[in-house]
């Protein structure tokens, strides 16, 4: 584990103590609960868990699930498997407030502490009882100027923030208006390169949304559940991958679905 | 944003409405129609992704301009507070005479 990458949270790795704490046991070189691995990567806090079988897609169909938690491929060929992650940028905590919130018997003791609970507690799908968003000024404060806008050359998205008592997501569109009569070919190969974007790039969830001629391919980062402590770096960072995968998508996923444009050898792959 | 021939006017999709229009460019041989423009666009970004779209020199600050009310639109503003749906608008590159 690389735990120097993280001595700002603590002195001497309090981390540990705080990861015991929620229950997890050092094992095999991570540490464990439940199924759960915790481990360090490039200074991201990583969890990944086996994903339950279901007849999902690679994508994992979670657009609009509370929380960080997306599916991604691990390995190659006969090798891979369909794993879920649960992935926080170092920015999160490095920038993390002193107080998080509370101070009672149940309070966590750090923002490190913090994070692991939200993870935990969104794992299957649910945001965490009790919790509210913040007041909408103060997630709007946290966005530099711009960082709402996606532009390469003469394709242009605006995301959008959700702030609801209930729910806190940044969404950008991807792609609007999906052909409804996209051939199959077109439509596996566009969702094969999201499922690529989607394990290849941390944070941001991808998928479809509507249907029949209106369905649009979206990117968001769900913050639903996050400490206090956390909010203004986890926005920024959201919006940093959000800017980065939409950029990295938006040609190819526009040149997928333009019917005009023929593929001989994409169309017999 | 697309700049081909499908529909005009406002239509919702999965990540808010949309809006379509009409722009030409400053000297008046092109024109082009772009439709799906998402309506809390700043303008200012959507001036220059027409003009990347119509070629327009990319190292020039662009305005759209809307030709029937004959004001230039706010840059900072969304788009879709500012034209209506089928509006014509021409893209024109932001300068002065100097002299400052």
């Amino acid at each position: 584990m690389d735990a120097e990458t993280f001595d700002h949270l603590a002195d001497g790795g309090s981390w540990v103590r705080d990861a015991e704490a929620l229950g997890f046991v050092a094992r095999d070189g991570a540490y464990r609960l439940n199924g759960t691995c915790l481990r360090f990567e490039h200074g991201w806090l990583t969890l990944t868990a086996a994903r339950p079988e279901t007849k999902a897609s690679r994508l994992g169909d979670q657009l609009g699930r509370p929380g960080l938690w997306k599916t991604v491929t691990a390995g190659r060929g006969r090798r891979a498997s369909v794993q879920r992650v649960w992935e926080l940028p170092p920015l999160a905590l490095q920038g993390a407030s002193e107080d998080v919130g509370g101070g009672g018997q149940d309070a966590p003791r750090s923002a490190f502490q913090a994070a692991l609970s939200w993870a935990l507690a969104t794992a299957d799908g649910q945001a965490p009882e009790g919790w509210r968003a913040p007041p909408l000024h103060e997630v709007e404060a946290a966005i530099p100027p711009g960082a709402m806008t996606v532009r390469k050359g003469d394709l242009i998205h605006q995301g959008t923030l959700i702030c609801t008592p209930d729910r806190l997501a940044v969404v950008f569109p991807v792609l609007n208006g999906i052909p409804a009569d996209l051939p199959d070919w077109r439509r596996k190969w566009l969702d094969a390169v999201l499922a690529d974007a989607q394990t290849q790039w941390r944070l941001v969830r991808l998928g479809v949304a509507g249907a029949n001629g209106s369905a649009s391919v979206q990117a968001e980062v769900d913050l639903t559940g996050v400490p206090p402590a956390l909010v203004e770096g986890m926005v920024k960072s959201s919006l940093a991958a959000l800017q980065w995968v939409v950029l990295w998508l938006l040609r190819s996923a526009d040149f997928i679905v333009d019917t005009r444009v023929a593929s001989k050898a994409l169309e017999s792959a | 944003m697309r700049t081909d021939e499908h529909k005009a006017g406002s239509e919702p999709t999965g990540t808010g409405p949309v809006i379509s229009f009409e722009v030409t460019n400053c000297t008046g041989t092109e024109t082009v129609n772009v439709t799906g423009v998402q309506t809390t666009l700043p303008a200012g970004a959507v001036a220059a992704a027409v003009a990347d779209k119509m070629s327009l020199p990319p190292n020039t600050p662009w305005a759209l301009r809307d030709d029937t009310q004959g004001t230039f639109l706010d840059d900072d503003k969304p788009i879709g507070e500012q034209v209506a749906p089928g509006a014509k608008l021409t893209v024109t590159p932001k300068a002065h005479l100097g002299g400052g």
